[in-house]
């Protein structure tokens, strides 16, 4: 077991420099000279020289990614090119709010999909499972963003119930926090439930086929303790893999959510810095959600040998 | 059984009639809309749904029937577009590497690898990062996204294939490797393929909308369903036609993309059938 942990652990290294490699390549492709870019004036060309030379601009690539390695091993994500202030503070503290949204919205949706996915698979092909799969193409057919707008409309102008736009942390004040959160996290959980459901459904119609469950049956086991005790365990292993790919995924693709209600996440920061061009933000979180993303799977995959013993060999 | 087939049938038809009227509403919205999608009309600024205008009309009076259907042409030429980009490059790519091996499958999964140690929309956003917004990063962008899944199930189809006896048979004919390849192993794959071209083909559509949502892809006067959208969000308390029926037409064509590939799936996946 410690083996696996080790090795998986090992292999994730290689992934994550060469992410850093594809970040700092993208970055050089940026048109125009980031020195240029920071002064915001071409004719002052000695200020921009000083700062190029500042930079390390001027220096070969190969030593300037050293350098740039070197420092973000130190944690120094660069300064950003509108305000001048430090990257990593302003990231994590978006991180949080994207976090905390991501997270509660995913596990409530494999708290309800995975479920109704063993469900649906347990009475396959019958019209339980017809209606399941037919709703759950339904809602992944919904853009999520889309589904924001639409409660906005209804619950937050029609009726009043919630607050439309903005965010209180959870931490500040916890029921104003959860009035912000109610709309956002309804708008992914039904978003993302399809994909888990379908998942999950697949698994446990590959389990529900082995002898194993046939000798459970056979016992005379109750057909809930059949599936919960026999067939959830295994089945939950490649669904866990596809819940860990959606809570990354959405670590970096919940932008659209957070504009819809203008959340201050670290997507909706991407989307700003994109538009003002402010390419040291811009990398920051690329190199943020990259990573984080890369770490969620890792974790996933700590976490499989749990429901799954044969990877542990 | 029964139900299953008949939740196939009526899957397919009606995802294939919602992808039907798609396809016209783009036709009609690109060569004969009711009015100019486009062109301001300062006269009928934000008028609710009425006989003339039976979307309503946006903050700039243009009639919005007009503008769905030509977003209609933008959304699906932009998604359908998005889907060549990643098959060819994808399938391409998966080919050699599951074909020839060695330092070119290496090199591939690398390069697959690390594209897909980014979550998909994130590397779509770098990239127009880096290009700028428009149509033509947006297909690049998400081409690119998309990619690695067509590289990966190709790559796996060709491995399990190249060791067929038809393989044998071609090569023992005397063909070329690259020949076998593209007219014996390639043409095998498609099958499979198809059902991950709608699902590409559902995906795509959804990333382009919500770039052309964030003000990244199909630039403005330009009409696409997430732009509109994009548009709404600031007057829907006073015109809530503007975020609905936009809406109401990418939930329309995604669940008619879907609906047909659960079809198409349910059809060429045989584990699928059969008994309880």
């Amino acid at each position: 077991m410690l083996r696996y942990v080790i090795l998986r652990c090992l292999a994730s290294i290689p992934t994550m420099f060469l992410v850093a490699v594809t970040v700092f390549v993208l970055m050089r492709l940026v048109p125009g000279d980031p020195a240029t870019l920071m002064v915001g004036d071409v004719t002052q060309v000695e200020r921009i020289e000083r700062l190029r030379e500042e930079m390390g601009l001027n220096d070969p690539l190969l030593v300037q990614f050293i350098a740039w390695m070197g420092a973000l091993l130190q944690g120094d994500f660069g300064t950003s090119f509108i305000n001048g202030a430090p990257v990593l503070p302003t990231l994590l503290d978006r991180f949080a709010v994207t976090a905390q949204v991501v997270a509660i919205s995913v596990l409530l949706a494999a708290v309800i999909a995975v479920p109704l996915g063993m469900i649906a698979a347990w009475r396959q092909n019958r019209s339980v499972d017809n209606v399941i799969v037919t709703t759950s193409i339904a809602a992944m057919s919904v853009p999520s963003f889309w589904i924001g707008l639409m409660l906005i409309l209804v619950f937050g102008i029609e009726l009043g119930w919630l607050p439309s736009v903005g965010y209180v942390s959870l931490t500040d004040d916890l029921t104003r926090g959860i009035m912000y959160l109610i709309m956002p996290v309804a708008a992914l959980v039904m978003a993302e439930l399809g994909t888990i459901l379908r998942m999950s459904r697949a698994a446990t119609i590959e389990v529900m086929r082995l002898d194993y469950i046939t000798h459970a049956r056979a016992k005379g086991l109750s057909e809930a303790d059949v599936l919960r005790r026999h067939a959830f365990p295994n089945a939950f292993a490649p669904t866990l893999t596809i819940i860990g790919l959606t809570l990354g995924a959405l670590l970096g693709g919940a932008a659209v959510i957070e504009t819809v209600f203008t959340l201050p996440g670290l997507g909706r920061h991407l989307i700003d810095a994109i538009s003002s061009r402010d390419y040291p933000v811009v990398q920051g979180v690329m190199l943020l959600v990259a990573l984080s993303y890369i770490l969620v799977n890792l974790i996933t995959d700590l976490l499989y040998p749990l429901f799954d013993p044969r990877v542990r060999l | 059984m029964m139900a299953r087939l008949a939740r196939l049938r009526l899957n397919a038809l009606v995802g294939g009639t919602l992808l039907l009227i798609a396809l016209i509403a783009a036709l009609v919205g690109q060569f004969a809309p009711p009015s100019d999608p486009i062109k301001p009309d300062f006269l009928v600024l934000l008028q609710p749904p009425s006989w003339e205008h039976p979307f309503g009309t946006d903050q700039f009076g243009r009639d919005m029937l007009s503008r769905v259907l030509a977003g209609a042409w933008v959304s699906l030429y932009a998604a359908t577009l998005t889907v060549i980009v990643a098959f060819l490059l994808g399938t391409t790519l998966g080919a050699l590497a599951g074909f020839y091996g060695g330092w070119i499958d290496r090199g591939v999964s690398v390069v697959t690898e690390t594209l897909m140690a980014f979550p998909g929309l994130l590397l779509a956003l770098a990239i127009m990062a880096v290009m700028g917004a428009g149509l033509v990063p947006l297909v690049t962008a998400l081409g690119l996204a998309f990619a690695p899944s067509f590289v990966r199930v190709t790559r796996a189809l060709v491995l399990s294939l190249k060791e067929k006896e038809f393989v044998e048979a071609s090569r023992a004919l005397g063909n070329s490797q690259t020949y076998t390849l593209f007219r014996h192993i390639v043409p095998n794959c498609v099958s499979s393929l198809s059902v991950l071209c709608t699902t590409i083909l559902a995906l795509a559509l959804l990333a382009e909308s919500a770039l052309s949502f964030l003000g990244l892809g199909v630039q403005p006067p330009a009409p696409s369903w997430g732009g509109m959208l994009a548009d709404g969000r600031g007057v829907m308390v006073q015109a809530p036609w503007m975020v609905i029926f936009p809406g109401v037409a990418i939930f329309g064509a995604l669940l008619g993309i879907n609906l047909l590939g659960d079809a198409l799936r349910d059809w060429l996946d045989p584990r699928m059938e059969g008994e309880v």
